[in-house]
Formats: structure tokens, C-alpha cells, sequence
């Protein structure tokens, strides 16, 4: 930091703050939000970046992953440096750099139906970064059910989509797009993308946030926003509210079917397991045993990156979960993370 | 009629725009009978859209046309096939 130059908020958001649209007024409003980012990836990173630049007051920032080499052509906020840390903590880390005026929360945890309601309930938006339709169906259910405006944004290849979503006054994801599957659905390593891409998705997802905080304008509600950059094609639809939406109806319960302990990370030989329990482990005294025993790749203060055997790259959460790379199949990525558990944590 | 193709449909057809031609009117349904093979799949056989995708006959969602059976087409139309996405 440069000492002679003190951070003077009035002075950091002057330009926009002239705004006719903003005012003292709105940038006040800003200071006084909560926002929670659900995924800081391509979208995320994006979003968080100018939400926190225009100096939204509080960021709650969740995320599964560790950043990887092949995330940094479009996660703008990590470096080589971040590599192997949890994408949360060198996201806040950066935001908190970029602006001093934000509270940021980092949490490296995965969204479940145990803990997703928590996540949301106490935030003013819902910013969506997430890869996959399954967790935004979660995600969805419980903004509808707190009245939370859900901010949707995907992005792949050269293609965008848009929405905000804000039950009962508009239609929700479900409305809109019933019944989807992963499997039926192009992914970012099959089909590619361009970082520009979910930069321009992850910018357009911060307005919309922005316009619903301050109320400026007319956002995207009850509108989806369709854009294919290949040919400069943008169309705004009008969405319909589905009469037959269970969520919108209040009759979902939540899919307790599917299991939610085990899940592989959106086109990755990486796999993430949840502790069985809720746990809270003291990473000093497991860096102690672990080192005796494998190689440590990184210790940051959320997590312990460690190579196990025959390849296998293991990162250990403060709060018992494990992401574990280049594994083949469930049963061995659970042997692993047991014998981990058993011999050097706890009792399982 | 003309069905136009976004995102990476176009490059699952080959082409951004193809062109159909329709006597008279006919019912959707029968225009997906038309479909090259490349895009046969954005239609399931009941003859409604693959959750995946969105259907607009000149802008609107056909699912608020009306059944495919009752909407009828002529050769001056558009229709626009979209992916949805899950991406981030």
C-alpha cells in the first residue's frame, strides 16, 4: 500500500457517485448490502470483482474449489501465485486489496441442501456462479422460498444467458427451465470457453445486482436475456410464469434422494466428499502429522494440499471436506479419504 | 420458413439459417418432420422441445403458442432454436 495516499471512500467512488442514476443516495445503499456469490469461477470472479469496486458492503463469497492452471484464462481474480489455495481465500484476499471498504466472507464449502438455506437467508441478492443446473435448482428453491431476487447468469463457448429471478412477482429458474440434467447440458472442458465470455455474463450479472440494490432502472425480471457473441445475436424474451411450478406453488421438498455426501466436480477426474459430521479441525496440528508422512503442496489458512499416492492430490478443509484429484471411481475416492480420516484426524 | 440457429447449434447444423419450404399452412409438428438429422434431437418424439432447448416461432416461446399440433406455419415464418446453458 502506498502510505501517502489514504483510502478516502469519497474519493474511490467519485466517479460514480456523480452518477444521476446512483447519487449519494444509491452508493449508501451499496455500503448497507449483503450479497452472496455462489461460485467464484468465470461468472464469480467477475461479478465479485465490480460488486466490490462499486462498493457493495458485505460479500459472502462460496465456493468448492482450489484454483487451477486451467481457470486463469477467465477467473480474473487469481494469479499463478494462488495456485492450489481455495478460490475463496484468494478471492477475498484480492477484494480486499482492490477495495479495504468491503467485508468479505469466504466459504470454502460446497452447496447442499443442509446448508443452503444458511447461506442465502441473511443477503439482500443471490449472485449465481455456479457450473451446473443441479445446485442452481437448489440454489433457486431457496432464494424462492426466502423471496430473495436470484441473479441466473451461464455462460459458455461464445453464449451468454440472463435473468433475474424474483418469486412470486416474476417466474422463477424452474419456470423457465423444468426438468434439465447435467448430462444433457454442453460443459466448460467439452465445449470450451471463451474468458471474455463469462466476463461479459459475470459484468452483466454485477449490473443487474447493482440496479436491484440502489433500484435503478428496469433489471431483468420476468425477461431472459439470450446472447450468442458469434454473430452479436442478443434477445430479451419475455418468461412466463409456469402455473404448475412446484416451487413456485411452495410444494418442493427437497430431493433428499440424491446423494449429496460424494460429488464429482463439473469435468474433472476430482472429486469432492463431505465429512459425515459437521467438524471443525485444527490445521496446525494435522500439518504436523501430514508432513511426516506425504509431501505438502501448500498450507494456506483454509485448507492443506498434500500429495497422496500414485498421484492422487488431495485438499483437506478446515471443516473435514476433501477434494481429491485424479481419482477414478467412488469407491476408491472414499477409501482414500477414510484411511486420511481414520489414521491421521479422527474417528469416522 | 426459416429456423434459425444460436450458439452452438450452429455449428451442430453446419449453417446459422436453414431454409424449409412450406405450402400453405401447415401445423408446427409437421415442420419438425423437416428437421435435417442434425438437429432431429431438439425435438422429443411427442414432438415437444429437449429440455435444453427453447423454441421461438417469430420471437415467442412456442410453449405459450398453444399445442405444436394446433400451431400452424407458413413459408413467411421464423422459427429460432436456443440452447440453454449451465456453464460458469
Amino acid at each position: 500500500m502506498n502510505v501517502d495516499i489514504p483510502f478516502d471512500p469519497q474519493i474511490f467512488y467519485s466517479r460514480q457517485i456523480v452518477l444521476r442514476e446512483l447519487g449519494p443516495q444509491g452508493q449508501k445503499k451499496l455500503k448497507q448490502s449483503r450479497v452472496a456469490i455462489i461460485g467464484v469461477g468465470g461468472l464469480g470472479s467477475v461479478s465479485a470483482l465490480y460488486l466490490a469496486l462499486a462498493g457493495v458492503g458485505f460479500l459472502r463469497l462460496i465456493d468448492q474449489d482450489t484454483v487451477e492452471l486451467h481457470n486463469l484464462h477467465r477467473q480474473v481474480l487469481y494469479s499463478l501465485e494462488n495456485l492450489r489455495y481455495p478460490k475463496v481465500e484468494a478471492a477475498a484476499k484480492r477484494i480486499r486489496d482492490l477495495n479495504p471498504n468491503v467485508e468479505v466472507e469466504p466459504i470454502p464449502e460446497n452447496i447442499r441442501t443442509d446448508n443452503v438455506e444458511e447461506l442465502i437467508k441473511d443477503v439482500d441478492v443471490v449472485v449465481d456462479g455456479l457450473d451446473n443446473i443441479r445446485t442452481r435448482y437448489l440454489l433457486n428453491r431457496a432464494c424462492a422460498k426466502h423471496r430473495i431476487p436470484y441473479v441466473f447468469g451461464a455462460a459458455i463457448g461464445l453464449e451468454g444467458n440472463l435473468s433475474v429471478f424474483a418469486p412470486p412477482e416474476t417466474p422463477c429458474l424452474e419456470c423457465v427451465f423444468p426438468n434439465f440434467k447435467d448430462e444433457e447440458l454442453p460443459t466448460c472442458d467439452v465445449r470450451g470457453v471463451l474468458g471474455s465470455t463469462t466476463g461479459i455474463i459475470g459484468t452483466l450479472q454485477a449490473m443487474e445486482t447493482i440496479k436491484l440494490l440502489a433500484n435503478i432502472g428496469e433489471t431483468l425480471k420476468g425477461k431472459l436475456l439470450v446472447c450468442d457473441f458469434e454473430n452479436m445475436y442478443f434477445v430479451k424474451l419475455d418468461i412466463p410464469k409456469r402455473s404448475d411450478c412446484p416451487v413456485c406453488q411452495g410444494v418442493t421438498t427437497e430431493k433428499s434422494h440424491i446423494s449429496e455426501r460424494l460429488a464429482w466436480l463439473c469435468g474433472h477426474k476430482t472429486v469432492n466428499i463431505n465429512p459425515s459430521r459437521p467438524m471443525l479441525l485444527d490445521l496446525e496440528r494435522i500439518y504436523e502429522k501430514l508432513e511426516k508422512r506425504f509431501k505438502i503442496l501448500l498450507k494456506s489458512s483454509l485448507a492443506i494440499v498434500f500429495e497422496f499416492y500414485g498421484g492422487v492430490e488431495v485438499s483437506l478443509f478446515k471443516n473435514g471436506r476433501m477434494l481429491i484429484k485424479n481419482v477414478e471411481d467412488e469407491e476408491n475416492a472414499l477409501k482414500i479419504y477414510k484411511s486420511i480420516m481414520n489414521e491421521l484426524i479422527v474417528e469416522v | 420458413m426459416k429456423v434459425e440457429l444460436i450458439g452452438h447449434m450452429k455449428s451442430v447444423a453446419g449453417k446459422n439459417v436453414l431454409e424449409l419450404k412450406i405450402e400453405g399452412h401447415i401445423p408446427l409438428i409437421e415442420v419438425f418432420k423437416m428437421f435435417p438429422k442434425e438437429i432431429k434431437d431438439v425435438i422429443l418424439e411427442g414432438g415437444k422441445p429437449r429440455p435444453g432447448f427453447l423454441l421461438l416461432l417469430n420471437g415467442s416461446d412456442v410453449r405459450s403458442l398453444g399445442k405444436n399440433v394446433e400451431i400452424l406455419v407458413s413459408d413467411e415464418d421464423t422459427l429460432t432454436i436456443i440452447p440453454i446453458l449451465h456453464g460458469g
